[in-house]
């Protein structure tokens, strides 16, 4: 027997004239245990049992307005939320009082019974079903429009957040900004001044220092005219070396100061190719001529 | 060391001849001794104070004898009238005036040694005070820099918050879209076994 089969007879057994009248129930299309796991996605969880079934109502479109998706979808609710169903909640979408939703027909449509069918077989299957129980495929439509609206006004109602965040979000960042750039302008002015004041103080101590070094400098400019220091300055009184008889010649051991500055006289002279008469007084001769100064003999040499 | 300290360490000489009577020609090293200057943490005078005088009367340095110290006998050498003269003129012009006053030379030249003390005690006084300024702001200036890391911080903190809230709610939008438009196509291919696709409400979705 094939669906085709199966859906007339449904649709015999339900429009029976000559059956006694019953009170229709709600058709029990898939009971619990029978039923497919719930998807995750979906409002079925917020669906109430099947109820009693309604009249049909009349063509799709018609006017529903207790139905409408309300206005506020998407105040509270996040953008990230992980289940529509709170949206169609929040919207205040709630399934036909029969049950029979858009996400109990997608069910009722991906059963196993009707799996590999064509899809106006399914089609068919579903509407015998619905109509058996007294369903109209328009409270459907119906809710599949309800869903659909609130699924576009909670996405406007998302979109428009995200322009009022983004520009609320770039206005206070760049009023942070401004804050900082304030912030670290006063207190570069700040460090600014304390560094000049630093300088400026360094600056005057180097003035100081220079006019004490004046002060001092007079002092001793005008001390020094009238003393000197005790040791190391005090020129012993002597003989003139040009008065002094004429020293040995010095040994390179044992220099004395002033034998070294007679020396530099008597080793500079023989270097020029002097007359044996004139080298020989400045080396041997005891006393030297009473005419002789240190200055000439410099000369010469 | 400075240098009349440096001068008069080891004792000086006088090396002018026309001393008064019963001068000494020779001067110790301990006669300039014992004539600090008060010993004073600071100094009120300002470090740019025009005239050291107020640095010797703040160190209180006694008055020269009969006003006859360094300064007096450096103004007299300095004097338009003595400048272009022979040095041996200008100190016997100073000896005479000195013997005139009834002051000796060894009392001048301590008069210069405490004077010089009491200015590099003065010195030193204001160089403390430089470094003392120098710390206190290098410490106020580590304080505002930590101060504005700490201020730039939080602000950079609320900024990076503020970006990637955008950022992320940005990227949760493109996700909401990307869901909306996969139940919009489930609730689409639903109603399409009923209503053809012209007239299927849900329009298709993406």
């Amino acid at each position: 027997m094939s669906v085709s089969d199966l859906v007339r007879k449904f649709k015999r057994a339900a429009t029976d004239p000559e059956a006694p009248p019953v009170v229709k129930k709600s058709f029990d299309w898939e009971p619990e245990k029978a039923m497919p796991a719930p998807r995750s996605s979906s409002s079925k969880a917020a669906e109430p049992a099947p109820a009693a079934p309604k009249p049909a109502a009349g063509p799709w479109p018609q006017e529903r307005p207790a139905s409408e998706p309300s206005s506020v979808i998407g105040t509270g609710i996040p953008a990230d939320v992980s289940d529509f169903a709170v949206v169609y909640k929040g919207a205040a979408v709630k399934p036909p009082a029969h049950g029979y939703g858009v996400d109990r027909i997608a069910d009722m449509l991906a059963h196993g019974s009707l799996a590999g069918l064509d899809k106006g077989v399914k089609a068919s299957a579903v509407l015998a079903a619905l109509d058996a129980a007294g369903v109209s495929i328009e409270d459907v439509i119906h809710d599949g429009v309800l869903r659909y609206k609130a699924l576009v006004a909670f996405e406007a109602a998302k979109e428009l957040e995200l322009q009022q965040v983004r520009p609320r979000n770039e206005r206070r960042v760049e009023e942070l900004k401004a804050k900082v750039a304030a912030f670290e302008k006063e207190k570069q002015a700040e460090i600014d001044a304390l560094n000049r004041e630093a300088a400026a103080a360094v600056s005057t101590l180097t003035r100081l220092q220079t006019r004490q070094r004046a002060e001092e400098e007079r002092f001793h400019r005008t001390v020094s005219l009238f003393v000197e220091p005790l040791p190391g300055r005090v020129i012993p009184m002597g003989s003139r070396p040009a008065d002094a008889p004429p020293a040995p010649a010095p040994t390179p051991a044992s220099p004395t100061p002033a034998a070294e500055a007679k020396s530099e006289l008597k080793l500079v002279a023989p270097a020029a190719p002097a007359p044996a008469a004139e080298a020989k007084p400045a080396e041997n001769t005891p006393a030297a001529p009473p005419t002789s100064e240190p200055g000439k003999d410099e000369a010469k040499s | 060391m400075s240098r009349i300290a440096d001068l008069v360490q080891r004792g000086v000489r006088v090396t002018v001849a026309n001393q008064a009577k019963g001068e000494p020609a020779e001067i110790p090293a301990d006669f300039f001794e014992g004539h600090e200057p008060r010993p004073s943490a600071r100094f009120d005078s300002p470090a740019e104070i025009a005239d050291f005088a107020a640095v010797y009367e703040e160190a209180e340095i006694p008055a020269p004898f009969n006003g006859y110290g360094v300064d007096r006998m450096a103004e007299i050498l300095e004097s338009k009238r003595l400048a272009a003269l022979p040095r041996e003129v200008r100190v016997a012009a100073v000896m005479a005036s000195l013997e005139a006053a009834g002051v000796s030379l060894p009392q001048v030249v301590r008069d210069a040694v405490v004077r010089e003390r009491a200015l590099g005690a003065f010195v030193a006084a204001k160089e403390r005070e430089v470094a003392a300024i120098k710390q206190r702001i290098e410490t106020r200036v580590a304080t505002i820099r930590r101060e504005m890391e700490a201020f730039v911080g939080e602000q950079n903190a609320e900024i990076e918050g503020l970006t990637k809230g955008g950022n992320s709610a940005g990227s949760a939008f493109a996700q909401l879209q990307l869901r909306k438009r996969q139940e919009q196509e489930r609730l689409h291919q639903v109603l399409s076994h009923f209503v053809a696709d012209p007239a299927n409400p849900v329009p298709v979705g993406g």
